[in-house]
């Protein structure tokens, strides 16, 4: 078990360096050259020569790289041209609030998405069945951003019950942020839900087929606990993995639903960055998801082996 | 009616062999694809205007308008003939990226399942790298380096879905090379070039189509997403995506302009993913029931 996780933390720190890497090689493909496009002022050969001399870019490549990394591993990870304010703390400003949409989201998905699952397998092609696999189905299908669109004209504009998008702190009251909150959350969080169904619902068919469940109805448990806790239990494993299958979808549903609803998170801080040409943040941006990629499916694989006595029994074996 | 009982009672019955018969959910999906494709390969001709024709005397016309059947956006353009180019945009996006992924993601996985060792997990080990990058990043990525456009929206999209694909072929060739009639070319001295192209990839082509036909609808969506985003499709092209995306300003004066092409991008999705699941239901024995 130990060496199990510690071979996947060390898979994940290569896979981690080998992702910096394509950043830094991605850095020197942009126009003009790194120093140029790092520069607060690219304009300017003198504040170009110093940037170059900052992060080593006339020395070797491979020292480059080393001086880069050591650089990014420490936070420093340049001045933006357009605010100038360091990159890394316009990131941490708006982690909080891309962190909060996340979390709000995943909650919504996995309280709609888990038991309408359940519903839909207690009695495959009966009425909760087909409706759960149609409204997931639409859930799929309907782009975060389209829908976003029809809730702000629906409870925005038409009806005039929720704010359209911005966004308040938790500091200024938790009313007025929930409330900025919950139309964005509720978006992405059902296409999520979606997903969660469809998966929650096949793992279900497939663990109530199994002897064991075979076995606890034969010797008389009562049908709530056969499919609550018998067989979604050993369902719970493969939906854990599905949410880390999910992450990718997930990042690109908060960059649309923070530029729709207009919440000044990271999504936003990306598409700005790209908008107006500022490299140094949209450098810190794509490292930073990268990073909280890896390590988040770092621990959806560890949370996988933790969960399914089988992993760990192939695991102590290999 | 299962399939079976189906062959007993009406063997010769002409709609019973209709595809996805008895499925009437996958039928759907199928005429709506049908429907998406005729309107992106034939859209253009039977558009009444010229999409990017602006006429500023007529801005932000109502659905059903004389002239208009769909209204007029912010620039007085023809919303219908903006939808009906826009088509064939959006689906070119959404089906050259799979294209690209089944390219790049078949012969990766059938040389790293073929030759397995070393190299196997050199390349697998890049395709994990890959999965660390999720569409929207790497359009992030290739905006910034070549600025935005419909090309590099396909190649991010296509190159995201590289590692799925090879995976699948991987797992199909590891279990083929086993097979006596690879075994057989081996030893007949055919050259490993020659018996991955001959034997193994056409017996590992059809999970792959499979796996590619169930992507196309989040292509779709994600090319729309991208040039909703303004790192797809610049404009005037017109877009789906990019047509939401300048609604959106607008949406106070006309709803319809919030609505329309979201309907199109929807309508396409789903009929592609009923499409999808029904093609893997029909292909997959597991799921026959």
């Amino acid at each position: 078990m130990l060496w199990a996780i510690i071979r996947r933390v060390a898979i994940a720190v290569i896979t981690l360096l080998l992702a910096t890497l394509v950043v830094f090689a991605a850095v020197h493909a942009l126009p003009g050259g790194p120093a140029t496009a790092l520069s607060v002022d690219g304009t300017s050969p003198r504040v170009v020569a110093a940037t170059a001399r900052e992060y080593g870019f006339n020395r070797p490549l491979v020292i480059q790289y080393g001086v880069w990394l050591g650089q990014a591993v420490r936070g420093h990870l340049g001045t933006s041209p357009i605010t100038d304010l360091p990159v890394s703390s316009q990131i941490a400003q708006r982690i909080p609030i891309t962190a909060e949409l996340a979390v709000l989201s995943l909650l919504i998905a996995i309280v709609i998405g888990i038991p309408a699952g359940v519903l839909a397998a207690a009695r495959p092609g009966g009425i909760w069945d087909w409706i759960a696999s149609v409204v997931a189905l639409g859930g799929l299908s309907i782009p975060h951003f389209w829908f976003g669109i029809l809730v702000i004209l629906l409870f925005a504009v038409h009806l005039h019950l929720l704010p359209s998008g911005g966004f308040i702190p938790v500091t200024q009251g938790l009313g007025g942020n929930l409330e900025h909150m919950l139309l964005p959350a509720v978006v992405l969080g059902t296409g999520l839900a979606a997903v969660l169904m469809r998966q929650t619902r096949s793992a279900m068919l497939e663990s109530l087929g199994a002897d064991y469940v075979r076995t606890a109805r034969a010797k008389g448990v009562p049908e709530w606990k056969v499919i609550g806790v018998h067989a979604l239990r050993n369902s719970l494993i493969t939906v854990v993995t599905v949410i880390g299958l999910q992450l990718g979808g997930l990042i690109a549903g908060i960059v649309t639903v923070e530029e729709v609803f207009d919440i000044p998170g990271i999504g936003q801080l990306t598409l700005d960055a790209v908008y107006q040409r500022d490299y140094s943040t949209l450098q810190g941006v794509i490292l930073l998801t990268a990073a909280a990629y890896i390590i988040a499916n770092l621990l959806v694989d560890l949370a996988y082996a933790v969960l399914n006595p089988r992993v760990r029994a192939t695991e102590a074996r290999a | 009616m299962t399939a079976a009982a189906g062959a007993l009672t009406a063997p010769h019955r002409h709609w019973a062999r209709l595809p996805f018969a008895g499925r009437p959910l996958a039928q759907a999906g199928a005429i709506g694809a049908f429907i998406v494709v005729a309107i992106a390969v034939f859209g253009p001709l039977a558009a009444p205007h010229n999409p990017s024709a602006t006429s500023f005397s007529d801005v932000l016309a109502p659905p059903l308008s004389p002239h208009h059947l769909l209204g007029t956006d912010q620039l007085g353009r023809d919303v219908l003939s903006r939808l009906l180019y826009g088509a064939r945009t959006t689906l070119e996006a959404g089906v050259f990226a799979t294209l690209l992924a089944t390219l790049l993601g078949l012969p990766i996985g059938v040389v790293s399942g073929y030759f397995r060792g070393a190299l196997d997990v050199v390349i697998m080990r890049l395709i994990d790298v890959t999965l660390a990058f999720p569409f929207l990043l790497l359009a992030v990525g290739l905006a910034a380096i070549s600025g935005p456009s419909l090309w590099n929206a396909v190649l991010a999209l296509g190159v995201a879905q590289v590692p799925a694909v090879a995976r699948i072929a991987r797992g199909e060739t590891l279990s083929v090379r086993e097979l006596e009639y690879v075994q057989a070319a081996l030893v007949n001295g055919e050259r490993s070039i020659a018996i991955m192209r001959r034997h193994v990839v056409p017996n590992v082509l059809s999970p792959v189509i499979v796996a590619t036909t169930v992507a196309i609808p989040g292509s779709i969506v994600g090319a729309a997403i991208l040039s909703f985003l303004g790192l797809g499709v610049q404009p005037p092209t017109a877009d789906w995506g990019a047509m939401l995306a300048q609604s959106e300003s607008y949406l106070n004066q006309s709803v319809w302009l919030g609505i329309i092409p979201g309907l199109a991008i929807f309508i396409a999705a789903l009929s592609f993913n009923l499409l999808g699941d029904g093609v893997r239901d029909a292909l997959d024995p597991k799921r026959r029931r």
